[in-house]
């Protein structure tokens, strides 16, 4: 068994079903990302997890023991808050050892965890500011203290970055995973974020409505969506999902009167996905025009309409110079992605030819 | 230069309702009153004239002032004390995910809505002897019957009793108020580190509703010194002084013996006495106090 495990677990509330049927298997040491849209139950799974919420069916499993009617304050974890959660009458300090006054550490033990950790997070010139005086980025690290003094096994944060600014947001990224690390925790990460999801986690859990789209390593999800859905939640801008027709033939493209076939053999209409960065220009393919320009710094993003359908590719910002409005576009076959129209599920037996020109 | 004298005028005239209200009904009689203060009262046979501090110095050879005194003080400690202690105690209930807690918090603030004159005939009932509530209840418990408002030793907490009845509910609604600004995380943050209720209570809740505690303490305490309503219903001050309390006095002073200069003193004594527990009241639980 894992270290910590989900069973079927789920929520409602009353006729509102915040999660259902979610199984989960976290192991010791892991930095697990919940991801998903807003709405769709990634605070939900972190309270279940937690104990705040009870679950209204299945099982929860730490450490081989099912915890679901266990106290919240003997699960062994701690949580830091999308809203740091700090008490503002205390200072920075008084923050941070709250728990070990719960817990009646004795005032010498408290101080030296109190240092070590300050210094760690670097806090340690701040300690007698009220949080207040602290700016949000100070505000997220006295939380982070607060949360890894007690040395708990199992830490749980709730969209910790979202109230910071870019690039401090950055900054905290790397601190966060480094500190998860070097302690060692079991860290369960809630954001709708896809970039902060892929560059932190070791596994992406992956929600919509409730329940569990697909999850596995950042690179399985991007490189391998089982689903649409996944397929479009990641990357930026994220796959391009074309439309395609289908006839006796096979599958194509239909551009107005023209029909570029995809060489596979299927009888049943499909979903073609591709990469924008997978997306090549070159000198003979399928024609497009040239809608938007998005200048992104090293990269540009083209947005090109593709008969009736607009896509994004990705380039090289040197060779957009070179562009005309009319472009030729190309693909290696191996990057491409094919679903079913109606399910949305991966097509796993893709077999392909070359693209019709 | 002409335009600038124009918002003058358009300001003042836009002030001079408030400003003639607040002054015929408070600023000109205030003054007045502390001129009177140092002025006899007048008769047909000796017109009024000026005295000095003589008036102040009768405060202190005035036994029912004195007395009036002791009963006010005792007064705002035991009404300001239980209320305080109740309003929070039902302001955490109504807090709390009870069922039916709308119709609790009505119930809870009904009293308040009530005119005084109302709420003091209502306990008169109450405190009649034999057919009282209040005796029905105590001659049940096996005690004797009482004149509960005719007892000296009786009277006065008969009517504090009434006061923290009415004033509960009115602070609690204040709590409450502070109570729903804090933000759930708190609780959970803390319960999540094992924090019992009650230390939670103590930590968190309490300390971050000071603010509201100093603001319900002051206001207390005027109102313990400006509530007269129910005297007039109750007792009119008696038996015997025993419930007069110093409000009371100086209308008696004023509308009852007729001395309007020496009421004129004592209302000034009391002005003073007021700003002074309030300022003190102020500084002290100011440096206790969180703001947010
Ligand atoms: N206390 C509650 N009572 C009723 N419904 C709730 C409650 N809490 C959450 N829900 C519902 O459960 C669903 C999941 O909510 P949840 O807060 O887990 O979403 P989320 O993924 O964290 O969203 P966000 O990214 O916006 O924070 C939502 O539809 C929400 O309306
Ligand atoms: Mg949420």
């Amino acid at each position: 068994m894992s270290f910590i495990e989900l069973m079927n677990v789920s929520k409602f509330w009353g006729d509102v079903r915040a999660v259902e049927k979610l199984n989960i298997k976290i192991e010791e040491g892991e930095f697990v990302v919940l991801l998903g849209p807003s709405g769709c139950g990634k605070s939900t799974t972190l309270r279940l997890i937690a104990g705040l919420e009870n679950v209204s069916s299945g099982g929860i499993f730490i450490g081989g023991k099912n915890v679901n009617n266990i106290d919240p304050s003997s699960r062994n974890i701690s949580m830091v808050f999308q809203s740091y959660a700090l008490f503002p009458h205390l200072n920075v300090e008084e923050n941070i050892i709250f728990g070990l006054k719960v817990r009646k550490v004795k005032k010498g033990d408290r101080q030296v965890k109190l240092k070590n950790v300050a210094e760690k997070v670097g806090l340690s010139n701040l300690l007698k500011r009220k949080p207040a005086e602290l700016s949000g980025g100070q505000r997220q690290r006295v939380a982070l203290a607060r949360a890894i003094i007690s040395e708990n096994p199992i830490c749980l944060m709730d969209e910790p970055l979202s109230n910071l600014d870019a690039k401090l947001r950055h900054q905290m990224r790397s601190e966060i995973r480094s500190l998860q690390k070097e302690l060692n925790i079991t860290l369960i990460y809630v954001t709708h974020d896809q970039t902060e999801a892929m560059s932190m986690a070791d596994k992406i859990v992956l929600l919509n409505e409730g329940e569990i789209v697909q999850q596995g390593r950042p690179k399985e999800l991007y490189e391998k969506p089982e689903n649409t859905f996944t397929a479009k939640f990641l990357g930026n801008p994220p796959m391009n999902l074309i439309n395609l027709e289908v006839e006796r033939e096979g599958n194509y493209i239909p551009i107005f009167e023209e029909k570029y076939f995809i060489k596979q053999k299927s009888d049943k209409k499909n979903i073609l996905g591709i990469r924008p960065e997978d997306i090549e220009i070159s000198k003979k393919g399928i024609k497009c025009t040239i809608n938007d320009l998005d200048y992104q710094g090293s990269d540009v993003v083209l947005s090109l309409q593709l008969g009736n359908q607009e896509i994004y590719a990705r380039i090289d910002s040197k060779k957009v110079e070179e562009l005309d409005n009319q472009v030729y576009i190309n693909w290696n076959n191996n990057n491409l992605h094919l679903f079913d129209f109606e399910s949305g599920v991966r097509d796993v037996n893709q077999i392909w030819d070359a693209v019709d020109s | 230069m002409f335009k600038n004298n124009l918002h003058h005028i358009y300001a003042w005239l836009l002030l001079s309702p408030a400003l003639i209200l607040m002054g015929t009904f408070t600023h000109i009689p205030s003054i007045l009153t502390l001129i009177s203060s140092f002025f006899s009262t007048g008769t047909k046979k000796f017109p009024s004239k000026f005295v000095g501090i003589e008036n102040y110095e009768m405060i202190f050879d005035d036994p029912i002032f004195l007395e009036a005194v002791i009963n006010n003080i005792w007064y705002a400690i035991a009404t300001i004390v239980p209320s305080i202690i109740l309003a929070i105690l039902m302001a955490l209930i109504v807090d709390s995910k009870l069922s039916g807690r709308v119709l609790v918090r009505m119930a809870y603030f009904t009293p308040t809505i009530l005119p005084m004159i109302a709420v003091s005939n209502i306990w008169l009932f109450f405190y009649t002897p034999e057919i009282g509530l209040m005796d029905q209840i105590a001659t049940n418990l096996g005690f004797n019957s009482q004149n509960w408002l005719g007892d000296k030793d009786t009277v006065l907490n008969c009517i504090i009793l009434i006061t923290i009845w009415k004033e509960a509910g009115f602070f609690m609604i204040f709590y409450l108020a502070a109570l729903q600004n804090i933000p759930p995380e708190l609780k959970e943050a803390a319960f999540l580190e094992g924090s019992s209720k009650f230390y939670f209570f103590r930590r968190i809740t309490f300390p971050l509703l000071m603010p509201i505690t100093l603001f319900v303490l002051i206001n207390a305490t005027l109102n313990s010194f400006k509530l007269v309503d129910h005297l007039f219903i109750l007792t009119k001050g008696g038996p015997d002084n025993a419930s007069n309390l110093i409000l009371y006095y100086i209308y008696e002073t004023a509308f009852s013996f007729l001395d309007s200069s020496y009421a004129a003193t004592l209302t000034i004594f009391l002005l003073f006495a007021l700003a002074i527990i309030s300022i003190v009241q102020f500084m002290f639980f100011d440096k206790r106090t969180h703001y947010r």
